[in-house]
C-alpha cells in the first residue's frame, strides 16, 4: 500500500472516531465533558497533522519514500498475516465454547503446521506439551481459572 | 528509614528471591530471543502476578526489565542483532571481539559492566526515591496537573519519529483512559450502552494486546532465515586488572545512564549511544574504539542497565511513568488496585521499598544467572520465531481471560492488538499512548480539583510558580521537535 494511502486511511479512520466521540460527549454535564472534548479537538487536529505531514514529506522524496515502502512490501506476507489473525480470532471466539483443553492443542497445532515452524511430530509434541504447560502453571500453580467451555 | 529496613527484610525473604531470580531468568531468556522485547514479556507476565503478594509480583517484572538489557546484548554480541534498542551500541566493540573469537571474553565484560550499571542505578534509585517521594506529597493539584502534562508532552516529542504521531499516539491515551464512569460524577463515559465498557478499559487488557499481538504478527510476517550465533571458545570472566581499568568509564557511563533514564522518552538506546560516545571523547586511544575495544564494550553496557533504576526514580515518585517498559510495570501495581502516584511512597511503602532493594538485588542475580546462562545462549538464539509466535497468542489470550475471567476483556485486547500493529506500519509510536493511559485519570483528576481551587477559572494554573515553569517547559518540548522553533529563532537572528 501506498505511503500516502496508508495515512490518508489512518487519518480518516482518526476523524471519524473523533467525530463519534464528540458527538457522544455532548450528552454529558460539563464538568465531565470539558477533558475529553479538549482531547478530542486536539486528537482531530493533529490526525489532520499527521495526513499534511505525510503528504509534504511525500512530496519532497517522493523516490527515496516509494522505493522503502516497495521493499517493505516485497518482504511482507501480507496473506500469511490474515490468515494468521483470522486463526487468532477463531481461537478467542471459539474457546468460549468449545473450552480450552480441546481448542488449545487445536489451535496450535494448526498455527505451527500453516506457518511450516517445524516438522509435523515436532508440532503435535509442542502443542500437547505447552497446553499442559500452561495449564498446570495457571490453574494448578497459582489458582487462575481458564476458559472451560463445554468441560465446565 | 524504618520503611527503606521494612524493604530489605522482604526483599532478603526466600520467597521475594526466588521470583527475583525468576524474573531475572526470564528477563535474559526473552532478551536474548531474537524479536522478543521485555516490554512484552512483562506484559504478558502480569497476569500471573495477580495471585502473588503485590511486592514479589512488582520485584519479579522489574527483575526481568534488568535481565532484559543484558540479554538483548548477548544477541548483539554473538550474532550482530541487537534483541533490544539499547543494545544496538554494543553491537560495535561487542560483535568485533567475537569475530576475533573472543566471544566469550565479550560477553564476560558485558556481563559485569551490566552489574555495575545495574547497582550503580540501584544505589541512586534507593537513595533518591526517599527523599523525592517526601517532596511528591507536597504536590498539590494544579502542579500535577501541570506534571501530568509534562509527562505526556516529553515522552511524545522525545519519542523516534515524528512529533504528531507522538503527540496523536499520547493524547488517545489519554482519551481512551477516561473510558467509563466518571470518577466525580458518575456519568458513564464513551461506554457507548455497553456494560462491558462501565469499568473502562483495563490497562493490563489493553498493555497485553498493545505488545503482544503486534510483536507476534511481525514474528510470522516475513521469511526471516535465522542468524547463526558464534560459538563461545575462550573464557568468560574479565581479570581483576581489567575490571579495575574500568572504574572510571563505568562511573561516568553508569552516571550517564541514571540520568538519561531519568528524563521520559529517552531509554536505554539513548543512554548506551551517549556513553559510548563520551568514552571515547575522553579516551587516550580513540583510534581503538571499533577494533573490539574494551572500554567501547563496557560503556553502552553500563549505561544500559542503570537506566532501569534512573527511570524508575519518576516513576515510583510520582507515578509518571517515562518509557513503555516502566508504564508496564505500573501495570503490575495496578492489577493489584494500587493506583501509580505521588502518595505511592507512603501509602504502600512496603511494595515501593520492596521494589526498589529489589532492582539492586536483581543485579547480583543477573551477573550469577548471566553467568550460567551464556553457556546456553548459542543453542536457544536458534529457536525460530515462527514457533513462538503461537506460543505468545496463547499466553496473551490465557493471561488477559486471567485478570478479570472475562471473554469480552479478550476481545478488547485482540483490538488493541490489531490497533498496535497498524500504529506500527504507520510508524506511530506506542509508548506514548501506553504513557497516556495511564496519566490519563491522574490529569482529569488534577484537573478538575484545580478548577475547583480556581472556581472554574482556568488562571488559577497560572497562580502556581510551580505549576507555570513545569507547563511551559511542556510546551517548549513539543515546540522545540517542530520546525517553527528554528524559524522563530531565525526571525530573531536577523
Amino acid at each position: 500500500m501506498s505511503y500516502l494511502v496508508k495515512h490518508s486511511i489512518g487519518s480518516i479512520f482518526i476523524l471519524i472516531l473523533s467525530i463519534v466521540f464528540f458527538i457522544e460527549s455532548l450528552n454529558y454535564p460539563a464538568s465531565a465533558a470539558r477533558l475529553p472534548q479538549i482531547l478530542i479537538i486536539i486528537i482531530a487536529l493533529l490526525g489532520i497533522g499527521m495526513y499534511i505531514e505525510a503528504f509534504m514529506k511525500y512530496k519532497k522524496e517522493k523516490e527515496e519514500i516509494s522505493k522503502a515502502e516497495k521493499k517493505k512490501a516485497e518482504e511482507l506476507n501480507v496473506k500469511r498475516v490474515l490468515l494468521f489473525g483470522t486463526l487468532i480470532a477463531l481461537y478467542i471466539i471459539l474457546i468460549d465454547v468449545i473450552g480450552y483443553f480441546l481448542l488449545t492443542p487445536i489451535f496450535l497445532f494448526v498455527a505451527l503446521t500453516y506457518l511450516k515452524a517445524t516438522k509435523i511430530t515436532t508440532a503435535i509434541l509442542l502443542s500437547i506439551v505447552f497446553t499442559a504447560f500452561i495449564y498446570g502453571l495457571f490453574s494448578m500453580f497459582l489458582n487462575i481459572p481458564l476458559p472451560m467451555g463445554i468441560f465446565s | 528509614m524504618n520503611e527503606i529496613m521494612a524493604g530489605l527484610v522482604n526483599v532478603l525473604s526466600i520467597d521475594s528471591l526466588f521470583f527475583i531470580a525468576l524474573g531475572m531468568a526470564l528477563g535474559i531468556f526473552v532478551g536474548s530471543m531474537p524479536g522478543l522485547s521485555a516490554t512484552m514479556a512483562i506484559a504478558i507476565l502480569l497476569p500471573l502476578t495477580y495471585g502473588m503478594d503485590p511486592a514479589n509480583g512488582i520485584a519479579m517484572l522489574a527483575s526481568l526489565y534488568m535481565g532484559g538489557m543484558y540479554g538483548g546484548s548477548i544477541l548483539a554480541i554473538l550474532i550482530r542483532t541487537p534483541g533490544t534498542p539499547a543494545a544496538a551500541a554494543t553491537i560495535l566493540d561487542g560483535y568485533v571481539m567475537t569475530e576475533k573469537g573472543h566471544a566469550g571474553r565479550a560477553l564476560g565484560i558485558s556481563l559485569v559492566s551490566s552489574l555495575v550499571g545495574g547497582v550503580i542505578g540501584g544505589i541512586v534509585l534507593l537513595s533518591i526515591s526517599p527523599l523525592l517521594g517526601q517532596i511528591a506529597l507536597n504536590i498539590g493539584a494544579r502542579e500535577m496537573f501541570a506534571v501530568a502534562v509534562l509527562g505526556i508532552t516529553i515522552i511524545s516529542s522525545l519519542s523516534a519519529g515524528s512529533v504528531i504521531k507522538g503527540l496523536l499516539s499520547g493524547t488517545i491515551g489519554l482519551l481512551v483512559s477516561l473510558m467509563g464512569m466518571h470518577a466525580i460524577t458518575g456519568i458513564p463515559r464513551f461506554t457507548f450502552g455497553s456494560v462491558y465498557l462501565f469499568d473502562g478499559i483495563s490497562f493490563v487488557v489493553a498493555l497485553i494486546g498493545l505488545f503482544s499481538i503486534p510483536q507476534a504478527l511481525r514474528l510470522i510476517e516475513k521469511d526471516k532465515a535465522v542468524a547463526k550465533a558464534s560459538k563461545i571458545k575462550d573464557k568468560i570472566l574479565p581479570s581483576w586488572k581489567e575490571f579495575i581499568g574500568q572504574r572510571i568509564n563505568f562511573l561516568r557511563s553508569g552516571g550517564i545512564g541514571v540520568l538519561t533514564g531519568l528524563i521520559p522518552g529517552t531509554g536505554g538506546d539513548t543512554a548506551s549511544w551517549f556513553a559510548y560516545n563520551e568514552a571515547k571523547r575522553f579516551s587516550k586511544e580513540k583510534e581503538k574504539f571499533g577494533t573490539g575495544h574494551i572500554d567501547g564494550l563496557a560503556a553502552p553496557e553500563s549505561a544500559n542497565n542503570a537506566v532501569v533504576g534512573g527511570a524508575l526514580i519518576p516513576t515510583i515518585t510520582l507515578g509518571v511513568p517515562g518509557s513503555s517498559a516502566t508504564a508496564v510495570l505500573l501495570g503490575g501495581l495496578m492489577i493489584h488496585g494500587i493506583m501509580p502516584g505521588p502518595t505511592l511512597m507512603t501509602e504502600h511503602a512496603d511494595v515501593a521499598y520492596t521494589l526498589l532493594w529489589a532492582i539492586l538485588f536483581s543485579s547480583i542475580f543477573l551477573f550469577v544467572i548471566g553467568l550460567l546462562y551464556t553457556k546456553v545462549a548459542v543453542g536457544i538464539t536458534r529457536i525460530p520465531g515462527k514457533i513462538l509466535a503461537p506460543i505468545i497468542i496463547l499466553l496473551s489470550v490465557v493471561g488477559t481471560f486471567a485478570v478479570q475471567n472475562s471473554m469480552v476483556d479478550v476481545m478488547i485486547m485482540f483490538v488493541f492488538g490489531i490497533l498496535g500493529y497498524f500504529m506500527d506500519k504507520i510508524d506511530v509510536p506506542v509508548a506514548p499512548l501506553v504513557v497516556g493511559l495511564i496519566l490519563g485519570s491522574m490529569l482529569d483528576t488534577s484537573l478538575h480539583q484545580s478548577l475547583l481551587i480556581g472556581g472554574g477559572s482556568w488562571a488559577v494554573f497560572l497562580s502556581s510558580p510551580v505549576a507555570v515553569i513545569l507547563l511551559i517547559i511542556a510546551f517548549f518540548s513539543v515546540l522545540q521537535s517542530t520546525p517553527l522553533l528554528g524559524k522563530v529563532v531565525g526571525l530573531f537572528k536577523k
